[in-house]
């Protein structure tokens, strides 16, 4: 549904507006950008690595660090006519920047101040909670309370959740180096329609692990659905609950 | 074409990117997923929330590209409000390791706003795991073997974080045993092991102790020396051991 009139908008537009003509071409084939660590916090040096294929030096390098944009810049080679060309290699640069305050970042890499293609990383605290086994209809929020010893290191008694993947993740108490608490929330819709929940425990201090079922999009009148799983001071012990949450 | 649809598709296209509405990315979540495991694509942007975007689902458009693209919806003369939004989508696992773009823009426009890269890789398929730095390190290896069919095999190591990692045995999302090992020496002189188990099939772990550099000798298993914790068929049963000695 376009008029004329906005054809020609477009037209006049896009030239001031910048836009890149050409998105891939064979030089990307050898594109890569890397970022460590993959979810760095406020107190993480976070290191890039960038590289691009080219047949010639690109002078690839870091241009600025700016309003959560991270800018890098390489040149096209523009190798003679009339010679061979050499085959395309990889080129790369490393830089590692100081810690980063929270929130979310864009690595771009730029020829000619087009960017051509891009890394959108977040810069985040320790969560107290893990969202899994998001679907189209509900999302399980996953948190975990412990009863913190006298003189420990968290006193908050809140644990601290790491995604592993959009169905498992890990809780930390004391340290991010120190695992307590792995979670997973398995599909078993297919088995006995219910989604299934384990908790594998590599602690005995006492906690509890909320696990709250909600719905996608708020509905009203429609509330979470809540299950607890409380373990004991001194005992250590697993958890499988294979009728733990029906689908909303 | 509806004259007020014309406004609105005209003040959208005037306004982009400079206006109320840009797309800064997408976030990738797991940042480096495996062939494995499903995708969540979140976009970050701006929007004016009273005048928010319609987004189509992301789909594949050509070998390695998923286009994710956004449309004005139909709003005349908005208040003038902008706010960062994420709009969150799900697609299943992409089954080809390697790079892939999400192409990320403005429908009708015919440049593309972003290209966002990311990798999918392999999952791991070491049959061990590490644990520790420096001089002071170990090497887990997991056996199990169901009783009920006779199967066997080994586990695929996972590390999570520096001191605690994880094996699955037959489908990476679906880990099966957790292992950590902490440094209790300044306590009772000795390091502390702990293993939680999410099977109840047959399980062996071995844990072997780099001692006077065993671990350089190119021998699998590490010719060095071990302990080893099992749980029989049927169980499902933790281990703390605190006084952990290989010999």
């Amino acid at each position: 549904m376009r008029t004329r009139a906005f054809i020609r908008t477009l037209a006049l537009a896009l030239p001031l507006l910048g836009f890149s003509a050409a998105a891939f071409s064979q030089e990307q084939d050898l594109s890569a950008i890397r970022i460590e660590p993959s979810r760095p916090t406020p107190q993480d040096p976070v290191r890039i690595a960038v590289t691009v294929g080219m047949r010639g030096d690109p002078d690839l390098h870091l241009v600025e660090v700016r309003d959560r944009r991270i800018i890098f810049s390489y040149d096209i080679y523009d190798y003679p006519s009339g010679q061979p060309m050499p085959p395309l290699e990889p080129w790369s640069v490393e830089e590692t920047l100081a810690p980063l305050p929270a929130g979310v970042y864009t690595v771009e890499v730029q020829s000619a101040h087009i960017t051509q293609f891009q890394r959108t990383f977040e810069v985040a605290g320790p969560s107290p909670a893990l969202v899994l086994q998001e679907t189209e209809n509900s999302a399980f929020a996953v948190s975990v309370a412990f009863e913190p010893p006298p003189g420990g290191s968290n006193p908050s008694g809140t644990g601290y959740g790491v995604p592993l993947t959009l169905e498992s993740g890990y809780f930390w108490f004391f340290s991010p180096r120190n695992v307590e608490l792995t979670v997973k929330i398995l599909d078993g819709r297919g088995t006995n329609g219910r989604y299934w929940v384990f908790l594998a425990s590599m602690t005995d201090l006492p906690f509890t692990v909320t696990i709250q079922q909600c719905p996608a999009s708020p509905v009203l009148g429609q509330p979470c659905v809540v299950k607890t799983y409380t373990n004991p001071k001194g005992v250590n012990r697993n958890y499988i609950d294979v009728n733990a949450f029906s689908e909303l | 074409m509806n004259p007020k649809r014309w406004l609105a598709v005209l003040a959208f296209a005037l306004a982009v990117p400079a206006g109320a509405d840009t797309l800064q990315g997408v976030l990738v979540d797991p940042p480096n997923p495996t062939t494995h495991d499903r995708i969540r694509l979140t976009v970050v942007g701006t929007h004016n929330p009273f005048c928010p975007l319609l987004w189509t689902n992301p789909r594949p458009v050509a070998n390695r590209v998923i286009e994710l693209l956004a449309e004005p919806s139909d709003c005349v003369t908005p208040p003038n409000v902008v706010e960062q939004f994420r709009k969150t989508f799900v697609i299943d696992p992409l089954p080809a390791p390697g790079k892939y773009y999400v192409y990320l823009g403005f429908a009708g426009l015919p440049y593309a706003e972003k290209y966002e890269l990311f990798e999918v890789r392999q999952p791991e398929t070491k049959p061990f795991l590490i644990l520790g730095t420096g001089d002071d390190l170990f090497q887990i290896l997991v056996e199990w073997k169901n009783p009920r069919d006779g199967s066997k095999g080994g586990g695929f190591g996972l590390p999570l974080a520096e001191d605690s990692g994880a094996f699955w045995f037959f489908n990476p999302e679906n880990v099966e045993a957790t292992i950590k090992i902490l440094d209790g020496r300044p306590v009772n002189g000795h390091w502390w092991v702990f293993i939680a188990s999410m099977t109840d099939l047959e399980m062996k772990v071995t844990i072997y102790e780099n001692r006077n550099g065993c671990f350089s000798l190119p021998v699998f298993p590490p010719d060095c020396p071990s302990k080893t914790y099992v749980q029989t068929a049927g169980q499902n049963r933790n281990f703390i051991d605190v006084n952990f000695s290989a010999e």
